[in-house]
């Protein structure tokens, strides 16, 4: 072997170190366990797709549920329903003597609820033309325990309207106190 | 298109085939165990994420991404100069060392002082599964190029080992 060939043999073996270089035992398991480590929400693919359709379905029927709800009739229902009366306010009432004042200030709080309950529908429907204008207010309890009279009983109702009218009340008359000239007993 | 178990079961199957390769590739550049597996790791994580779809040649594609992700971990090289490189002709406990091994020492410490561009062809080419092409395609030079590199490492390599030897 000439000195040539001989540091052509040295050389090829320095290089064979790179060829035969082994990682530590095992390494195919460590890298596919950090694989599945690296994500763990990935799903099968037909799971990925019937979460999505499931989406897109549930997308579309709040689509069509708020089409539904936005008709000219139930925009002013709502608006009327959304309306706070003073009928339906409540009323606020004292504190129970002894109550924590955290309940006091739930009960003062109380009022500006039914303002935050309906803020939102009559957000939505602004955009909606009302059927009626201006809109009417409700009824208040007397006005509707009469229309339920009047609804149950429509003639009964329309006589007592008529033998409201046809009520003459007679002329009052008051006569002078008239003076005896005899004293009473009682007085001295 | 493959469902997420057959990527998964694809991407096993390419871990278990080129994983050893990939770590040669690795360590031809930094020449340390623990990085080399470090950038495999981070090779077959950037296949996960990407998938392989329209790799013509996988094993050079893994080389390609190995060997960059292996350049981006070293560090500025230690100032080695192979034309000033000087080997100690006397080490202080040559006479415990069996020659042949003291004379591989010293050409891995030539290799590692060679220039890049002569270094990584020939370290690529130590590696069986890739030829001149594909070494080419890795370093992004023509084949002519791979061949040329190689001979001319060798050719330093064999002068710097004779004044070493010569010198003893």
């Amino acid at each position: 072997m000439n000195h040539d060939e001989h540091l052509d043999h040295l050389l090829d073996e320095a290089l064979s170190e790179y060829r035969d270089a082994e990682p530590l035992a095992g390494i195919e398991s460590r890298i596919l366990a950090r694989l599945q480590l690296s994500e763990p929400s990935r799903r099968p693919f037909v799971l990925r797709w019937a979460i999505a359709l499931a989406c897109a379905a549930a997308i579309a029927a709040a689509i069509w549920f708020g089409s539904v709800r936005r008709t000219p009739e139930s925009v002013s229902q709502t608006k009327i329903a959304a309306t706070p009366s003073v009928a339906q306010a409540p009323i606020p009432r004292p504190a129970p003597v002894g109550a924590a004042s955290g309940a006091k200030v739930a009960e003062f709080r109380r009022p500006a609820k039914p303002h935050a309950v309906v803020a939102a529908p009559v957000a939505t429907v602004a955009h909606a033309v009302p059927s009626v204008f201006p809109l009417p207010s409700p009824l208040t309890a007397q006005e509707q325990a009469f229309l339920a009279s009047v609804q149950g009983e429509p003639d009964s109702a329309r006589l007592a309207a008529a033998a409201d009218d046809a009520l003459v009340i007679a002329k009052i008359e008051i006569k002078p106190l008239e003076r005896s000239g005899t004293p009473s007993g009682d007085n001295p | 298109m493959l469902d997420g178990t057959d990527e998964f079961t694809n991407l096993e199957l390419a871990v278990r085939q080129h994983a050893r390769f990939v770590f040669r590739v690795a360590y031809g550049v930094l020449r340390n165990s623990h990085d080399a597996e470090d950038v495999v790791q981070e090779v077959f994580l950037r296949v996960h994420r990407k998938g392989t779809e329209g790799v013509q040649d996988l094993p050079a594609w893994l080389a390609t991404i190995a060997f960059r992700l292996a350049l981006d971990r070293t560090r500025k090289p230690q100032a080695l100069d192979i034309e000033e490189f000087e080997l100690p002709t006397h080490e202080p406990n040559a006479e415990h060392i069996a020659m042949h091994r003291q004379q591989v020492d010293r050409l891995h410490r030539l290799i590692a002082a060679l220039p890049e561009d002569l270094r990584y062809p020939l370290v690529l080419s130590a590696l069986e599964e890739l030829n001149s092409r594909q070494i080419g395609g890795i370093l992004g030079i023509p084949e002519s190029s791979v061949r040329g590199r190689i001979f001319r490492a060798r050719q330093i390599l064999k002068e710097k080992l004779a004044v070493t030897e010569t010198k003893r």
